[in-house]
C-alpha cells in the first residue's frame, strides 16, 4: 500500500516545514494534498467485493464468464460500476477493459459513474399487458408525484424510477419492480403507498 | 369436458411448495431416482417417444436435439437452462420457478442424466429476483440432501448447477444468446452451424432446454410416455413434417380479461375457451378486437379467429408465425390496434441486438414509421412501406442470424393485413394518440 | 476435380480446398458483395450483404434450392454446390440490405475521405436503390477523435461490420476497440483511456470499407482519384509487406498494404505505413557533388559519373586490394548486381561487403495475449532487421565475392589505412553510420558516398551521389523468407537526385536504359540463387527464390 510510503515522506517533511504559522498551514495543506493522491490510488473494489468475486472463479471454466457476476457484484455494492471499477474487474479477470466495458454496455442495468441508481430501484413495466392495463399512465403519474423524468433519481436519493420491458407478471397488471421484488394489481393510490414507504 | 387435473401447476398453491421436504412428500425425485437406474440413451429414447416438444417459442422435438450430440465426446457436456423468459404476455416459467422449484431441478438433473452432463447453468432473466431466491434455496437444499454434488447417492454421478443472473435483455433468450452471455460477452447470437449441440456453452457440446421443457421430462419419466402421449392433438396427416402436439401445456392469460392467470391444459385449446372459460371473459363487458396467440412475436388472432386451436400447428393456419409461448393476450374493442402494434414495434426495437443489419435497422425503422402516424403524419403507403420491410427481415426468408426479427415482423404483418381498415382510417383521419408518458419515454 | 456452379459458370476446386461462397465466385469473375467478411478475420455473416441461393446436386444430377438465402460468406462450396447470385430474390435482398445500410449513414460523401473507394457508395450504385424511402429523423452519433493518435471515427458513418474490433482481438491481440449499446443505439469506442495505439493500428482503417475510421494522417489530404497507385514493397524491415504506394504529383500521400498471402497477408505495420516521410524530408540530397578547390564544386551528373569511373578504373588498375565497396542492405538486387559485377570484372581483388544491418530488439510477432505476450498462431510479424533486401544483396556478395563481409570490418580495415579508394552505398533513412565509424573513412583518400540523406561521413567524401529512395526505383527486393518481390518507381527523385539504378547503369558503362525486367534474366542466369528471378517479371506477389541457407551469420548493428 502507498501509504505506508506517503507517510514516511510525511513524516520527514515535517521537519523540513517550521514552526510558524505561515508553514503550519502550508504544511496542513500539503498533507490534504498527499490524502488526496493516497486516495485517488486506492483501489475501487475493496477487498471483500474482490473476494466475493473471486470466488466465482471455480464456478466457470474460465474467468470471462465471470464477467456478468463480477458486474453484479459491485453494480450490488456501488450502485453503479465506474471506470477505474470496470479497470479492476478486468484486471481480475485478466481481459482487457474493453472487454468488460462492452459487455456492460449492452444490458440495461448498469449505471456508470454519471447517473448512480438511488438508494432503491422502481421499474414500471411498459409492455403490453401492463400497457394495456394503464401501466405507461402510471409510470407517468408515479414520475410527476416524484418529480423524476424515467432513469432519473429523487433529489434526495431515495428512488430511481425506470421502466422495464415486460416483468413477466402479467396476471397482475400493471406491475413494477422494487429492486428484487414484484408488486402487482397496482393503480394510483397503492403505487404512492408503497414507493413513499421505501426506504 | 372433464376438469384437466393440472400435472405442471398441480403443487402449486400448497403452502409448502417450495421446501425440498414438502418435495419429497408428495413423491418428488421419484423420477430421478427412475432415471438413474436407467442408461442415459433410454432415458433419452423415453423423450424421444414422448414427441415432447420445446415450450420455448420454436417447438423443436426435445429429445431428437439430445440425439444431435455427439456421441463418445469426452466431455464436458453442457445443459443451458433457459429461464430468460421475456416475452411480453409470457409468465409461465416464473411461476414454475417460484412455486414448485424441485420439479425444475428434477427435470435438470433427468436430462443431464440422459445427455451425460455433469454441470447445468441457469440462466435466469435479471429481474426474476424472486425466482433466483426461490432456486438458490432449492438447489441449496439438493447439495445438503446429496441430490447434487459428487458421487450422487453412490451412484458415480455427478452434478452440479450453477445459478447464472441475466442483465435485462430479451435477446438472451435466443439459446447462442444466452451461451454468449454466459460466456460473459454481449449477448450476440452466433451463426448456425455449428449448432450448441456440437459447439456450445465454452464451444463444448451443449443442450440449451426452456423451464416448462425440463418440467414435462420430469413428468415423462414420472407418469410414462403414454400419459404424456394421451393429452395430443395429432399431427396433420397431409404435413408430413408436422410432428403433432403433446402434453400439456400451460397457457398464459392477460390484457383485457377479468381472470388474468396462467391455466395448465391439453394442448389444442382455443382462444374463446381460455378468455371465457378460463379467463373470466373480456373485461368490462367488451369485445376481443384481437388476441396474441403466443407472446407478441407470433402476431395477432383477429376477433373472427379465436376458434383457432392453439397447439403448435394451429396459429400457423391463420397466419400467425406459431405457438410461441401460448401466452395470450387480449385486446378489447375499444384499444387501437395501431397502439398496440407501437407498442410491439417499440419492444423489438428496443431489443434488436443490433448484429445484423436488417434487425437493426428494420425494427427501429418501423417504431420510427409507427410514431409518425401516431403523431398524426401517417400515409397510406406507409403501410405498404411497413408491409415491406417486416418481409425482409427474418430467418424465414434467410435475412438475419436469429429469430427476433421474425418475432419483430410478424406483429407489423399481422396487424397490417387483419386491421387494415382501421389503421387506414387512422391515418386519414389524421390521429394523434401519443401520450404523455410515451413522451416521456422517447427515443427508447 | 471437385466442381461446384457460380451463376451457371463450372467453378474448379483443388481437392481439400475450403472455400466460402464469395471465393468460389470470385474465381470465375462473380463478385459476390460483402462488408463483414475478411480472408484473415474470423467469419460473423453479419452485414447480411453476401446473401446468395445456395443449392446442392444430387447424385441422379437433379439440383435442389435451399429455400431461403443463405450469407456466402458462412457456405462452404463443395463438389456440387450451386450459386445463384443473380436472381432476382438475391437482387431484391441486396436492394433491401443497403438501404438498411443507408437509412442512418450520413449523406457526407463531399467531405468523406473514402469517397471513390467506399463500398457503400460502389455496391450502392451496383446493387441499391437511388432514393432513400426514410422519412424519419436519422440517429446522431458523435465524431471520435480519440480513437487513437492516428485513428479518428465518424460514429454516424459505421455500418457496424465489427471488422476493426475483429481485427483487435483476433489480429493485433491489443482489443482496444469494442462496440458499445445495443440495437440501433451501437458505437464503436475505445475504453477510455485505452485508445488504439498498438503498432498494427492503422489497418483498422483499410478494414472499414466507408469513411467511418480514417487515418488522421491522410484526413482531408487528397481524393484518392487524383491518386495513382504504384505496386512496390515496404522497405523498412524484413517482412517485405508489400504495398501501394499513393502519389500525386510527385508527392507520396499513403502506403496501404496489398494483399499478398506470401509475403505478409492484408495488413503492414504503423511504422512502415507512416514511416516514408524521409522522402519529402527537407534534407534530402538533391544534387550530386564532386567536391574540388571551388567552393560549389561539380555538380553536373554526366561529368561527376565520368571522373568518377575514371577514379574507380584507375585506382582498381593501381592497387585492387586497396579498393572496397559497402553494399547496402537497402540496395535492390539490380542495383548491388550492377555495383558488384563491374568491380569484380575490373578486379576480382576488390573488396566487396555487406552495409550495416540496423537490429531493433526482437521479432515482434502478433496477436498478443493479456499480458502482451505474443500467442500462436502468429498472424502478423514486426521483424526486427530493418532493412528490405539483406538475402538479396547477400546472394550477390555470396556470387562475387564467395562470402559476405561485414561492414564492421571494412570500418576497422579503413580506419587501420588499408583501403585508398572506398564506395560507401547508404540508403537507411534511420541513419547507417555514426561520428566513430565516419572518422574512420576519414582515412580514405577517395571515398565515395551515395546516399538519400546527409550522414557524418559526407564531410570525408569526394564523391556525393545524390540517390533515390524505395519509391523512386523500379527494382527487386528479397524478404526475410526468400521472397523476391518487383519494387515500382512512383515519384520522382526530388531535385537532382536520381535512382540509384540509373546511377550504377551509367557508371557502370552500360548503354541505353535500365530496364529492371531485362536485367534480372541477366542476373537470373549469371547467380544460381536469384535464378527464380530470371523470367524478368516476378508478377505482383512475387517468386520464392529457392531455398538457400539464410546467410544469417552476418554480423548485425544493433540499434
Amino acid at each position: 500500500m502507498r501509504f505506508a510510503e506517503d507517510f514516511k515522506e510525511l513524516k520527514a517533511l515535517t521537519y523540513v516545514f517550521g514552526t510558524q504559522k505561515a508553514d503550519r498551514v502550508e504544511f496542513i495543506n500539503f498533507q490534504f494534498a498527499v490524502l488526496k493522491n493516497w486516495m485517488l490510488q486506492m483501489p475501487v473494489l475493496s477487498e471483500e467485493i474482490r473476494e466475493q468475486i473471486r470466488a466465482e472463479f471455480p464456478n466457470y471454466p474460465n474467468k470471462r464468464a465471470v464477467t456478468l457476476p463480477a458486474l453484479h457484484i459491485v453494480h450490488h455494492a456501488l450502485h453503479h460500476v465506474s471506470l477505474p471499477a470496470i479497470r479492476e474487474i478486468a484486471e481480475l479477470l485478466e481481459l482487457h477493459p474493453s472487454e468488460v466495458h462492452d459487455t456492460m454496455s449492452f444490458y440495461g442495468i448498469f449505471r456508470t459513474e454519471e447517473n448512480p441508481y438511488g438508494k432503491r430501484r422502481v421499474w414500471f413495466c411498459r409492455s403490453i399487458s401492463c400497457m394495456l392495463r394503464g401501466g405507461e399512465e402510471l409510470m407517468q403519474h408515479m414520475c410527476e408525484k416524484l418529480h423524476v423524468h424515467p432513469g432519473g433519481t429523487t433529489e434526495d436519493g431515495r428512488i430511481t424510477v425506470e421502466f422495464a420491458e415486460c416483468l413477466g407478471a402479467c396476471e397482475g397488471a400493471p406491475c413494477l419492480l422494487v429492486d428484487d421484488e414484484c408488486h402487482v394489481n397496482l393503480d394510483e393510490k397503492s403505487a404512492e403507498k408503497l414507493i413513499e414507504e421505501l426506504h | 369436458m372433464p376438469e384437466f387435473e393440472p400435472v405442471l401447476l398441480a403443487r402449486i398453491h400448497k403452502a409448502d411448495s417450495t421446501s425440498l421436504e414438502g418435495y419429497r412428500a408428495d413423491g418428488g425425485y421419484g423420477a430421478y431416482q427412475k432415471a438413474l437406474g436407467m442408461a442415459p440413451a433410454d432415458v433419452t429414447k423415453m423423450v424421444v417417444d414422448s414427441s415432447l416438444r420445446g415450450r420455448g417459442g420454436a417447438g423443436f422435438p426435445c429429445g431428437l436435439k439430445w440425439t444431435f450430440l455427439p456421441k463418445d465426446h469426452p466431455g464436458p457436456i453442457y445443459l443451458a437452462v433457459n429461464a430468460d423468459e421475456s416475452e411480453p404476455g409470457t409468465f409461465n416459467n416464473r411461476i414454475l420457478m417460484e412455486q414448485d422449484p424441485h420439479q425444475l431441478i428434477e427435470g435438470i438433473a433427468i436430462a443431464c442424466h440422459a445427455i451425460k452432463s455433469e454441470k447445468a447453468f441457469l440462466y435466469i432473466r435479471y429481474e426474476y429476483g424472486r425466482c433466483y431466491r426461490v432456486l438458490a434455496q432449492a438447489v441449496q437444499e439438493c447439495y445438503a440432501a446429496g441430490l447434487l454434488g459428487q458421487n450422487i447417492q453412490g451412484t458415480g454421478i455427478n452434478l452440479d448447477i450453477q445459478l447464472h443472473r441475466g442483465a435485462g435483455a430479451y435477446i438472451c433468450g435466443e439459446e447462442t444468446g444466452l451461451i454468449e452471455s454466459l460466456e460473459g460477452k454481449r449477448a450476440w447470437p452466433r451463426i448456425k452451424p455449428p449448432f450448441p449441440a456440437i459447439e456450445g456453452l465454452f464451444r463444448k457440446p451443449t443442450i440449451v432446454n426452456n423451464v416448462e421443457t425440463l418440467c414435462c421430462v420430469t413428468q415423462i419419466l414420472g407418469r410414462g410416455v403414454d400419459w404424456f402421449k394421451s393429452m395430443r392433438v395429432p399431427p396433420d396427416p397431409k404435413n408430413p413434417r408436422d410432428p403433432g402436439s403433446y402434453g400439456p401445456k400451460l397457457y398464459c392469460i392477460s390484457g383485457h380479461v377479468n381472470k388474468p392467470g396462467c391455466v395448465e391444459l391439453p394442448m389444442g385449446v382455443t382462444a374463446r375457451e381460455l378468455i371465457d372459460v378460463h379467463g373470466g371473459g373480456v373485461w368490462k363487458g367488451r369485445k376481443a378486437k384481437a388476441v396474441v396467440p403466443g407472446g407478441i412475436s407470433m402476431g395477432f388472432l383477429s376477433a373472427d379467429e379465436l376458434d383457432t386451436p392453439l397447439d403448435f400447428a394451429g396459429p400457423g393456419k391463420v397466419g400467425c408465425m406459431g405457438l410461441g409461448t401460448a401466452a395470450i393476450v387480449v385486446v378489447d374493442d375499444q384499444t387501437s390496434m395501431v397502439d398496440v402494434l407501437f407498442n410491439c414495434c417499440r419492444f423489438f426495437a428496443h431489443e434488436s441486438c443490433g448484429q445484423c443489419t436488417p434487425c437493426r435497422e428494420g425494427t427501429t425503422w418501423m417504431r420510427k414509421i409507427l410514431e409518425r402516424i401516431r403523431g398524426g403524419h401517417g400515409k397510406l403507403e406507409d403501410l405498404d412501406l411497413l408491409m415491406e420491410v417486416a418481409g425482409s427481415m427474418g430467418i424465414i426468408p434467410g435475412t438475419t442470424i436469429c429469430g427476433l426479427s421474425d418475432g419483430a415482423a410478424w406483429p407489423v404483418k399481422n396487424a397490417i393485413a387483419k386491421f387494415r381498415p382501421e389503421f387506414e382510417e387512422y391515418i386519414r383521419e389524421g390521429r394523434r394518440s401519443i401520450t404523455p408518458a410515451q413522451e416521456l419515454m422517447a427515443t427508447h | 476435380m471437385p466442381t461446384a456452379l457460380v451463376n451457371q459458370k463450372p467453378v474448379e476446386l483443388e481437392p481439400g480446398e475450403r472455400l466460402n461462397c464469395i471465393q468460389a465466385a470470385a474465381r470465375v469473375g462473380v463478385e459476390i458483395p460483402a462488408y463483414c467478411w475478411h480472408p484473415s478475420l474470423s467469419v460473423v455473416a453479419s452485414c447480411r450483404m453476401c446473401l446468395v441461393e445456395v443449392g446442392d446436386t444430387k447424385p441422379d444430377g437433379t439440383v435442389v434450392m435451399q429455400p431461403k438465402l443463405v450469407p456466402g460468406c458462412q457456405t462452404p462450396v463443395k463438389e456440387g454446390t450451386v450459386i445463384v447470385a443473380d436472381s432476382e430474390k438475391v437482387k431484391a435482398a441486396r436492394k433491401a440490405t443497403l438501404e438498411y445500410l443507408l437509412l442512418n449513414h450520413p449523406l457526407d460523401c463531399p467531405v468523406c475521405d473514402q469517397a471513390g473507394e467506399c463500398f457503400l457508395q460502389d455496391y450502392s450504385y451496383r446493387f441499391g436503390r437511388s432514393y432513400s424511402r426514410l422519412q424519419e429523423p436519422k440517429e446522431l452519433k458523435p465524431d471520435k477523435d480519440h480513437i487513437g493518435e492516428q485513428i479518428t471515427l465518424f460514429t454516424d458513418r459505421c455500418i457496424m461490420c465489427t471488422r476493426c474490433v475483429r481485427f483487435t482481438r483476433e489480429i493485433s491481440g491489443t482489443a482496444e476497440l469494442q462496440v458499445i449499446n445495443r440495437g440501433t443505439h451501437e458505437e464503436i469506442d475505445i475504453f477510455p483511456g485505452e485508445p488504439c495505439n498498438n503498432k498494427l493500428a492503422g489497418n483498422v482503417v483499410d478494414l472499414c470499407p466507408v469513411g467511418a475510421l480514417c487515418s488522421k494522417d491522410f484526413l482531408y489530404k487528397q481524393r484518392v482519384w487524383w491518386l495513382q497507385s504504384a505496386k512496390s514493397v515496404c522497405p523498412n524491415c524484413s517482412t517485405g509487406c508489400s504495398v501501394n504506394v499513393d502519389q500525386n504529383e510527385d508527392h507520396v500521400h499513403r502506403l496501404k498494404p496489398r494483399d499478398n498471402p506470401q509475403a505478409q497477408g492484408s495488413f503492414m505495420c504503423d511504422e512502415g505505413r507512416f514511416g516514408w516521410k524521409y522522402l519529402q524530408a527537407e534534407e534530402r540530397l538533391t544534387y550530386p557533388l564532386q567536391k574540388t578547390d571551388t567552393t560549389d564544386g561539380i555538380r553536373d551528373w554526366t561529368a561527376i559519373l565520368n571522373a568518377l569511373k575514371q577514379t574507380v578504373e584507375q585506382a582498381v588498375k593501381k592497387n585492387p586490394q586497396k579498393v572496397a565497396a559497402v553494399l547496402s542492405p537497402w540496395m535492390t538486387v539490380e542495383e548491388s548486381y550492377l555495383l558488384a559485377s563491374w568491380l569484380k570484372k575490373l578486379s576480382s581483388q576488390v573488396t566487396l561487403a555487406l552495409g550495416p544491418v540496423r537490429v531493433v530488439g526482437e521479432d515482434d510477432t502478433y496477436p498478443k495475449d493479456i499480458h502482451g505476450q505474443p500467442v500462436q498462431p502468429v498472424k502478423f510479424t514486426i521483424r526486427a532487421e530493418k532493412c528490405p533486401n539483406r538475402r538479396g544483396v547477400g546472394e550477390v556478395l555470396q556470387h562475387f565475392a564467395g562470402k559476405i563481409k561485414p561492414f564492421a570490418e571494412v570500418v576497422s580495415e579503413a580506419a587501420a589505412g588499408k583501403y585508398d579508394l572506398v564506395y560507401l552505398v547508404g540508403g537507411d533513412p534511420a541513419g547507417w553510420i555514426d561520428d566513430a565509424q565516419a572518422q574512420a573513412f576519414g582515412q580514405v583518400k577517395t571515398l565515395i558516398v551515395q546516399d538519400l540523406l546527409p550522414s557524418p561521413v559526407l564531410a570525408h567524401a569526394s564523391f556525393i551521389l545524390a540517390g533515390g529512395s524505395f519509391a523512386e526505383r523500379d527494382g527487386t527486393f528479397v524478404n526475410h523468407a526468400g521472397l523476391a518481390q518487383e519494387i515500382h518507381k512512383s515519384v520522382r527523385a526530388p531535385g537532382n537526385a536520381r535512382a540509384d539504378n540509373r546511377i550504377f547503369w551509367e557508371l557502370t558503362g552500360r548503354t541505353g536504359l535500365f530496364h529492371a525486367g531485362n536485367l534480372r534474366k541477366e542476373i537470373g542466369e549469371a547467380i544460381p540463387a536469384l535464378a527464380a528471378i530470371q523470367p524478368g517479371k516476378l508478377g505482383d506477389l512475387g517468386v520464392l527464390l529457392t531455398s538457400t541457407p539464410d546467410n544469417a551469420q552476418i554480423p548485425v548493428v544493433h540499434a
